[in-house]
């Protein structure tokens, strides 16, 4: 990957990964999901789920599990406004960019 | 590492921060290696780095959001996952710090249209600022000084400093053509105010050669008309002796005007014997001085 993936495109992404799950997702999962498609390191998200959840986009709720305690992430109505900014935005931003990528003479 | 070795020493570098967010930091790993269970155990350890590297990253990310702009002081953390099409090793800040998490919060994120620009703009302002101040901590290999660290930084670099010699040229270039246009400017009053200075030099010059001139032809004038007048009253006063008081009359003035002229041929003898040689002497001297002084100094 030779593009960085800034602060606000992680946010944007973590959020839409959260919000498929309405019940929810944890940590791990939601680090291997936006593994899947960016590479990140493992230890990336925590202080990205963690800033999201000050800023009231996500909240956690813990539940048993296995005899310990697993925490859930789960998108908030803040977080799906800001989710749905950052889709508009990112819509206009790729399709400026595709098209100048489109129009290049190779 | 083990992961009960991780977490401990996790817990004792994170004691100087808040409880709560110790707490929930080390949960928040706990359950992640719980989750990644122990046939991936090592490999997330060793992709967490080290323990260190995880304490700076929340630290980090604690001062960035504690201090306003999110200047952090302390070492920063990046990683060499990236690397570009040429095969050198790109650093990437392993996460995106937040300097906008303290001032923007939620509540200017969450605005739409021109604010949110504003604020994205912020952002990019604090990746700046944040960016040069994390040193290597973990792959300390490349150093990273500019202000966008991203990528291969070393041709920027160069680029700069290049932008900076062109600057440098410029300067030169600038500092020539200014020099010019003022000497263009300058020239016409400096030559103007030396000229007037050179020409009241000279119409003094000329005024006093001409008074000298003066002097000198008519001290000779007027000595020799006293005198001519003088013998010519001493010679009617001769011839009218025949009547006493008439030629004694004409004697007399003749004398007095003899002797003014007598007066004047001393004061001439004085002033071309005298004065005039002294004079001449000392223009030629000064003349010869000021020539004697432009020669030392071509």
């Amino acid at each position: 990957m030779v593009f960085n993936t800034g602060a606000a495109l992680l946010d944007a992404i973590v959020l839409a990964i959260v919000s498929k799950d309405t019940d929810g997702t944890y940590g791990y999962r939601i680090t291997q999901d936006v593994r899947a498609v960016i590479e990140i390191s493992e230890s990336t998200l925590y202080p990205v789920l963690r800033r999201l959840q000050k800023d009231e986009c996500l909240e956690v709720y813990d539940q048993a599990i296995d005899g310990r305690n697993r925490r859930y992430y789960k998108i908030t109505e803040k977080g799906r406004v800001q989710l749905n900014l950052y889709r508009s935005e990112w819509g206009n931003y790729s399709q400026k960019i595709s098209r100048i990528f489109q129009e290049a003479k190779v | 590492m083990k992961k009960e070795e991780f977490m401990r020493e996790l817990e004792y570098l994170l004691q100087d921060i808040p409880d709560e967010e110790k707490e929930d930091a080390v949960a928040y790993y706990r359950d992640y290696l719980e989750e990644a269970g122990p046939e991936n155990e090592e490999a997330v350890i060793q992709d967490f780095g080290s323990p260190e590297r995880i304490a700076a990253i929340i630290r980090a990310d604690l001062n960035g959001n504690l201090q306003d702009g999110g200047e952090f002081t302390d070492q920063g953390y990046e990683d060499e996952r990236f690397r570009d099409p040429n095969y050198q090793i790109v650093k990437r800040m392993d996460l995106p710090e937040e300097p906008q998490g303290g001032e923007g919060g939620s509540g200017t994120r969450n605005v739409r249209g021109g604010q949110n620009n504003e604020n994205a703009g912020k952002r990019t302002g604090g990746y700046g600022k944040t960016r040069p101040q994390e040193g290597t901590q973990e792959y300390g290999s490349q150093e990273r000084d500019d202000a966008f660290g991203y990528g291969t930084q070393e041709p920027r670099t160069d680029y700069r400093r290049r932008n900076q010699e062109e600057q440098k040229g410029k300067w030169e270039w600038w500092q020539i053509l200014g020099i010019i246009i003022l000497v263009c400017i300058a020239a016409p009053v400096v030559f103007s105010v030396l000229l007037g200075i050179g020409g009241g030099a000279v119409g003094i010059l000329a005024g006093a050669f001409g008074a000298l001139v003066a002097v000198t032809i008519s001290l000779a004038a007027v000595t020799f008309s006293l005198l001519l007048a003088g013998l010519v009253c001493i010679i009617v006063g001769i011839a009218h002796m025949a009547v006493p008081v008439q030629g004694i009359l004409y004697l007399g003035i003749g004398l007095g005007i003899f002797g003014l002229g007598l007066l004047c041929l001393s004061l001439s003898g004085l002033y071309y014997g005298k004065f005039l040689p002294w004079l001449c002497r000392a223009v030629f001297n000064g003349i010869g001085r000021l020539v004697h002084r432009e020669g030392v100094k071509g």
